[in-house]
């Protein structure tokens, strides 16, 4: 890969009625990776989202009517693709994802002699940062052993959505996006298709509002959805829809 | 769903016409099982509808295997004859899912006449701002049909929840 400062790179910053706390992220960005160009993709938002990130002087994509998570990102990739861009880095509108790692992510993609296609943020390989919750730790170490057994790669943390790309994971996730809870399917197709992943220890925060996107009743939807996704991808040969 | 669950399950099914109809609904339910994990692995099928449709099978095949289930979960409510507990269950379920896939089927028209919308406004932008460039105007022309503040921040659709 070039150097970085020749690379153009992009922050895709999923947002959903995030209208609160987006002028505080894309700043953020701005401040610690200047070199990186923001999009923000509003999902929908009923509030002031869109207006507030165009004034801090993002690009915006924005959607008609709410698709979900995975259809915000890959909406960023299929961007990123479109403009022509070498890296891709997910940074979520509700604040969780500290910008000041954007660049030890992109140190790790970039290691000379062991480069990623894909590196994310970990909170699981030292301090996460914040309090976990129980359950998600919990969720998270059951799809974190069964990816790791998959991979044969240790995986922390397969829910973490802090994640930078090259051009072959934007290409790749701009042709086919999980629908929804799209992380730890995501993993498995990078590695579906040879891609090489690397983790990096990360800080995170607690979620901006407390409003987390998965409360009680959805996590057992979650499990089941994302486990049953798994074992089917196991059974994809080429996991890419035919176009 | 394992054989070896099968194996234990079975032996206390009674002998006779009752085991066979356990063993074709075994059968029915593999089937059931082999389609829907069929259809989601070719993208036909999303996980969610694969999921419900997965545990419906299981209900069915706990209901065949465990035969005194079906007659006190009737006793249980007041019916006299399980099979009629069945029907009953079976109407209600049948019942939901039409009520849910009309539901989704009215959002499904609704978003698509967004679509289309949103689309025609942007055609109509494009051909505004072609017409400006061509015929030398610095300012884009009058958006049509569009308000003179900012039509792209008009909040969209009603606030709903998300789609998942």
């Amino acid at each position: 890969m070039a150097p970085p400062d020749q690379l153009s790179k992009l922050a895709i910053v999923p947002a959903y009625n995030e209208g609160d706390m987006i002028a505080r992220v894309v700043r953020e960005i701005h401040r610690h990776a200047p070199d990186f160009d923001v999009v923000v993709v509003d999902d929908g938002s009923a509030d002031d989202t869109a207006r507030v990130a165009e004034a801090e002087g993002a690009a915006l994509i924005r959607h008609p009517f709410n698709l979900g998570i995975g259809g915000a990102v890959q909406s960023g990739y299929k961007y990123a693709l479109r403009n022509g861009y070498d890296v891709a880095i997910q940074v979520d509108g509700d604040g969780q994802h500290k910008p000041a790692h954007i660049h030890d992510l992109l140190e790790s993609l970039q290691t000379a002699g062991d480069e990623a296609d894909m590196v994310y943020g970990s909170r699981f390989r030292g301090d996460p940062g914040y309090k976990v919750p129980l359950g998600r730790r919990v969720g998270n170490m059951i799809f974190s052993v069964v990816l790791t057994a998959i991979t044969r790669q240790r995986i922390t943390d397969p829910t973490s959505g802090f994640r930078m790309t090259n051009r072959r994971g934007i290409e790749l996730f701009a042709r086919d996006y999980p629908h929804d809870y799209p992380e730890v399917e995501a993993l498995l197709m990078l590695h579906a298709h040879r891609l090489r992943v690397h983790e990096v220890p990360v800080r995170m925060n607690a979620r901006g509002f407390g409003r987390s996107s998965i409360d009680y009743p959805r996590s057992a939807y979650y499990m089941a959805k994302v486990m049953l996704a798994l074992f089917i991808g196991l059974f994809r040969r080429r996991p890419t829809p035919v176009e | 769903m394992t054989w070896s669950e099968l194996g234990s399950a079975l032996p206390l099914a009674a002998e006779g016409i009752n085991s066979r109809v356990q063993i074709a609904a075994v059968i029915v339910t593999a089937v059931m099982f082999g389609i829907v994990l069929e259809l989601v692995r070719r993208r036909r099928l999303v996980e969610r509808y694969a999921l419900l449709w997965m545990i419906l099978a299981l209900t069915l095949l706990a209901l065949a295997v465990w035969t005194g289930l079906l007659t006190s979960a009737t006793e249980l409510v007041g019916i006299a004859v399980p099979s009629n507990g069945l029907f009953l269950a079976a109407f209600g379920v049948a019942f939901v899912l039409l009520l849910h896939f009309s539901v989704a089927t009215s959002r499904l028209s609704e978003e698509t006449k967004v679509l289309a919308q949103e689309v025609a406004r942007l055609d109509a932008e494009l051909r505004a701002a072609r017409g400006a460039s061509i015929n030398g105007s610095a300012e884009p022309a009058a958006i049509v049909g569009g308000d003179a503040e900012d039509p792209a921040h008009e909040p969209p659709v009603a606030p709903e929840k998300p789609t998942q």
